[in-house]
């Protein structure tokens, strides 16, 4: 029998037996390596199959005879082909992250429209430092939080509601280029990566559960992954390369005149593939 | 617009994906206290606790990277600047691409050591290239580096992320990544405020590339010596005695404790 503290700075006691552990005192509601399995609660996955039909509860500690996770067999273009609801959710991820990158570069020209306009030759690197640090600070603060949401409710839909609650903070740029406030900017900017701090959690630990069984985690991390540094990555790059040969306005003008002219001409091409490539190409040049 | 259109997308995945088996009475910030302190009392009484460190490492290692790029772009003048930087990022997002799938070849998803001893090769990986950036000035040569280099910070980042996944419970996972990516940005953000301060204290590219680099030797190594004394998935029995809820954990704890 040992003595230790709780989570609250209680004494606790616990006794180790030969196969099953005693705890008091200690939180356990949300599980821990120390819980014994509960037959009472359990949790409520529900993973669509590709017609849309809810099958049984997916990834959750299914294991092998060895007590590991089966290993993957899936390549992955077997994995975005069979997996609909992965296919989406790499495309959310996507669009969520482009949202992210645009309205940073947005708020670093903003920045520097600003004090252009009130008469600065060159931008200040001090402003530009104090988004950065606008930019980390709420996300290392509001991590643990995010991690709490992730594992206290419906990963899915905290996800969906952070998003529409992005694209709020979103408007608040607008506002803020308008009344050309700085603080505004930095305001809106603590936001949203609050946003991003509270979004993460809950997007890196929905990834096992959208695989059946475990099968393709590897395949499922990985994609997501290469997703995110592509985007920023090839994002940068391409940026880079339009702007220096044509200049950021002229850029994005002649491409967004492009895409018009190519996608209304496209049949079946709806609003909704207009609307991502735009805000791809936006990412690119921006 | 495109928060809205990600929103639509994951009502699109249907589905429920609540882990919680929450049945308590509480108030919502004893709840939230409560979890927040679990997971971290989860992580630092499990065997792979340590692993949370490896993102951190990686960042501490990569983070002033950033930094780095605006000086090797800046060489040549204003004219192309913009241009160079963006073959530097172009060259490291096809590092990005190639590692991981270089690294998928060798890694087994039921064979969790091999997966950490991706990491310990990400990490040598991303060393070997700081130390080449640090030796050689050529434009060129430097990008090709740089794609080594990110080769090497993208197994690190995706081999822990799955050490992650495969260890944790699904209802800590949440809290764990959480854990592991607030250290991750930590480390990312320090390496760069220290490369900046040591550039503008007059170093320059090259000299901040090489105290990266060491400081990364230094990292490489402790975590050589982690994986080969067996700890996190660096055991050799099997992946048994790695399940995060077994009665070997329990004991590990009460030993700690009692050493206490």
């Amino acid at each position: 029998m040992i003595a230790l503290n709780d989570v609250k700075g209680n004494k606790s006691t616990i006794l180790i037996q030969p196969k099953e552990t005693h705890l008091t005192g200690i939180d356990t509601t949300y599980g821990s390596i120390l819980d014994p399995p509960k037959e009472a609660a359990k949790p409520s996955v529900q993973r669509p199959n590709d017609t849309g039909k809810p099958i049984a509860p997916a990834s959750l500690g299914s294991e092998d005879e060895d007590g590991a996770m089966g290993d993957d067999g899936v390549t992955y273009l077997e994995l975005l082909q069979r997996n609909k609801p992965f296919r989406f959710f790499l495309g959310s991820y996507i669009a969520n992250h482009m949202g992210e990158w645009l309205t940073y570069l947005a708020s670093i020209s903003a920045i520097e429209k600003i004090q252009r306009d009130s008469g600065m030759e060159t931008t200040s690197r001090a402003a530009i430092s104090t988004l950065i640090v606008a930019r980390l600070t709420p996300i290392i603060l509001m991590s643990p939080f995010g991690g709490v949401l992730a594992d206290g409710r419906d990963r899915r839909k905290s996800m969906i509601v952070l998003d529409v609650a992005g694209a709020g903070v979103a408007l608040l740029f607008i506002a803020a280029t308008r009344r050309k406030s700085i603080m505004m900017i930095y305001m809106a900017t603590f936001l949203q990566e609050c946003i991003t701090g509270m979004y993460e959690p809950s997007r890196s630990a929905i990834i096992p559960l959208l695989v059946p069984d475990g099968q393709g985690l590897k395949q499922a991390t990985t994609l997501s992954v290469l997703a995110w540094s592509l985007c920023a990555a090839f994002g940068s790059a391409s940026g880079g390369f339009l702007v220096s040969l044509f200049g950021i306005r002229t850029c994005y003008c002649k491409l967004q005149d492009l895409v018009f002219r190519l996608y209304g001409d496209v049949p079946g091409s709806g609003p909704l593939t207009t609307l991502c490539v735009l805000s791809f190409l936006q990412s690119l040049i921006v | 617009m495109t928060y809205l259109l990600s929103a639509l997308l994951m009502i699109r995945v249907g589905g429920t994906y609540n882990v919680s088996t929450n049945e308590s009475k509480e108030s919502p910030w004893s709840i939230i206290r409560g979890m927040i302190f679990g997971g971290v009392h989860y992580l630092r009484t499990s065997l792979f606790g340590g692993l949370v460190f490896l993102k951190l490492s990686g960042g501490l290692m990569y983070g002033g990277i950033d930094v780095l790029n605006v000086s090797f772009a800046e060489r040549g003048g204003e004219e192309g600047k913009s241009a160079r930087l963006g073959i530097l990022f172009a060259t490291m997002g096809i590092g990005n691409l190639i590692g991981p799938l270089v690294a998928d070849r060798f890694t087994d998803m039921t064979q969790p050591r091999s997966i950490q001893l991706a990491c310990l090769y990400g990490f040598a990986v991303s060393v070997f290239g700081l130390f080449m950036m640090s030796l050689f000035r050529p434009f060129w040569v430097i990008c090709v580096l740089s794609g080594v280099r990110a080769m090497g910070s993208t197994i690190v980042w995706i081999n822990s992320s799955l050490l992650m996944q495969k260890f944790s419970t699904p209802n800590m996972l949440g809290r764990v990544t959480a854990m592991d990516y607030a250290l991750a940005l930590t480390g990312e953000g320090a390496s760069a405020v220290v490369a900046g301060v040591l550039q503008d204290r007059g170093l320059d590219a090259e000299g901040v590339t090489l105290r990266l680099a060491i400081f990364g030797t230094l990292l490489t190594l402790l975590w050589t010596f982690y994986h080969f004394s067996g700890k996190g998935a660096g055991f050799k029995e099997g992946p048994k005695r790695a399940r995060s809820n077994d009665n070997l954990e329990t004991l590990s704890l009460a030993h700690s404790h009692s050493d206490s």
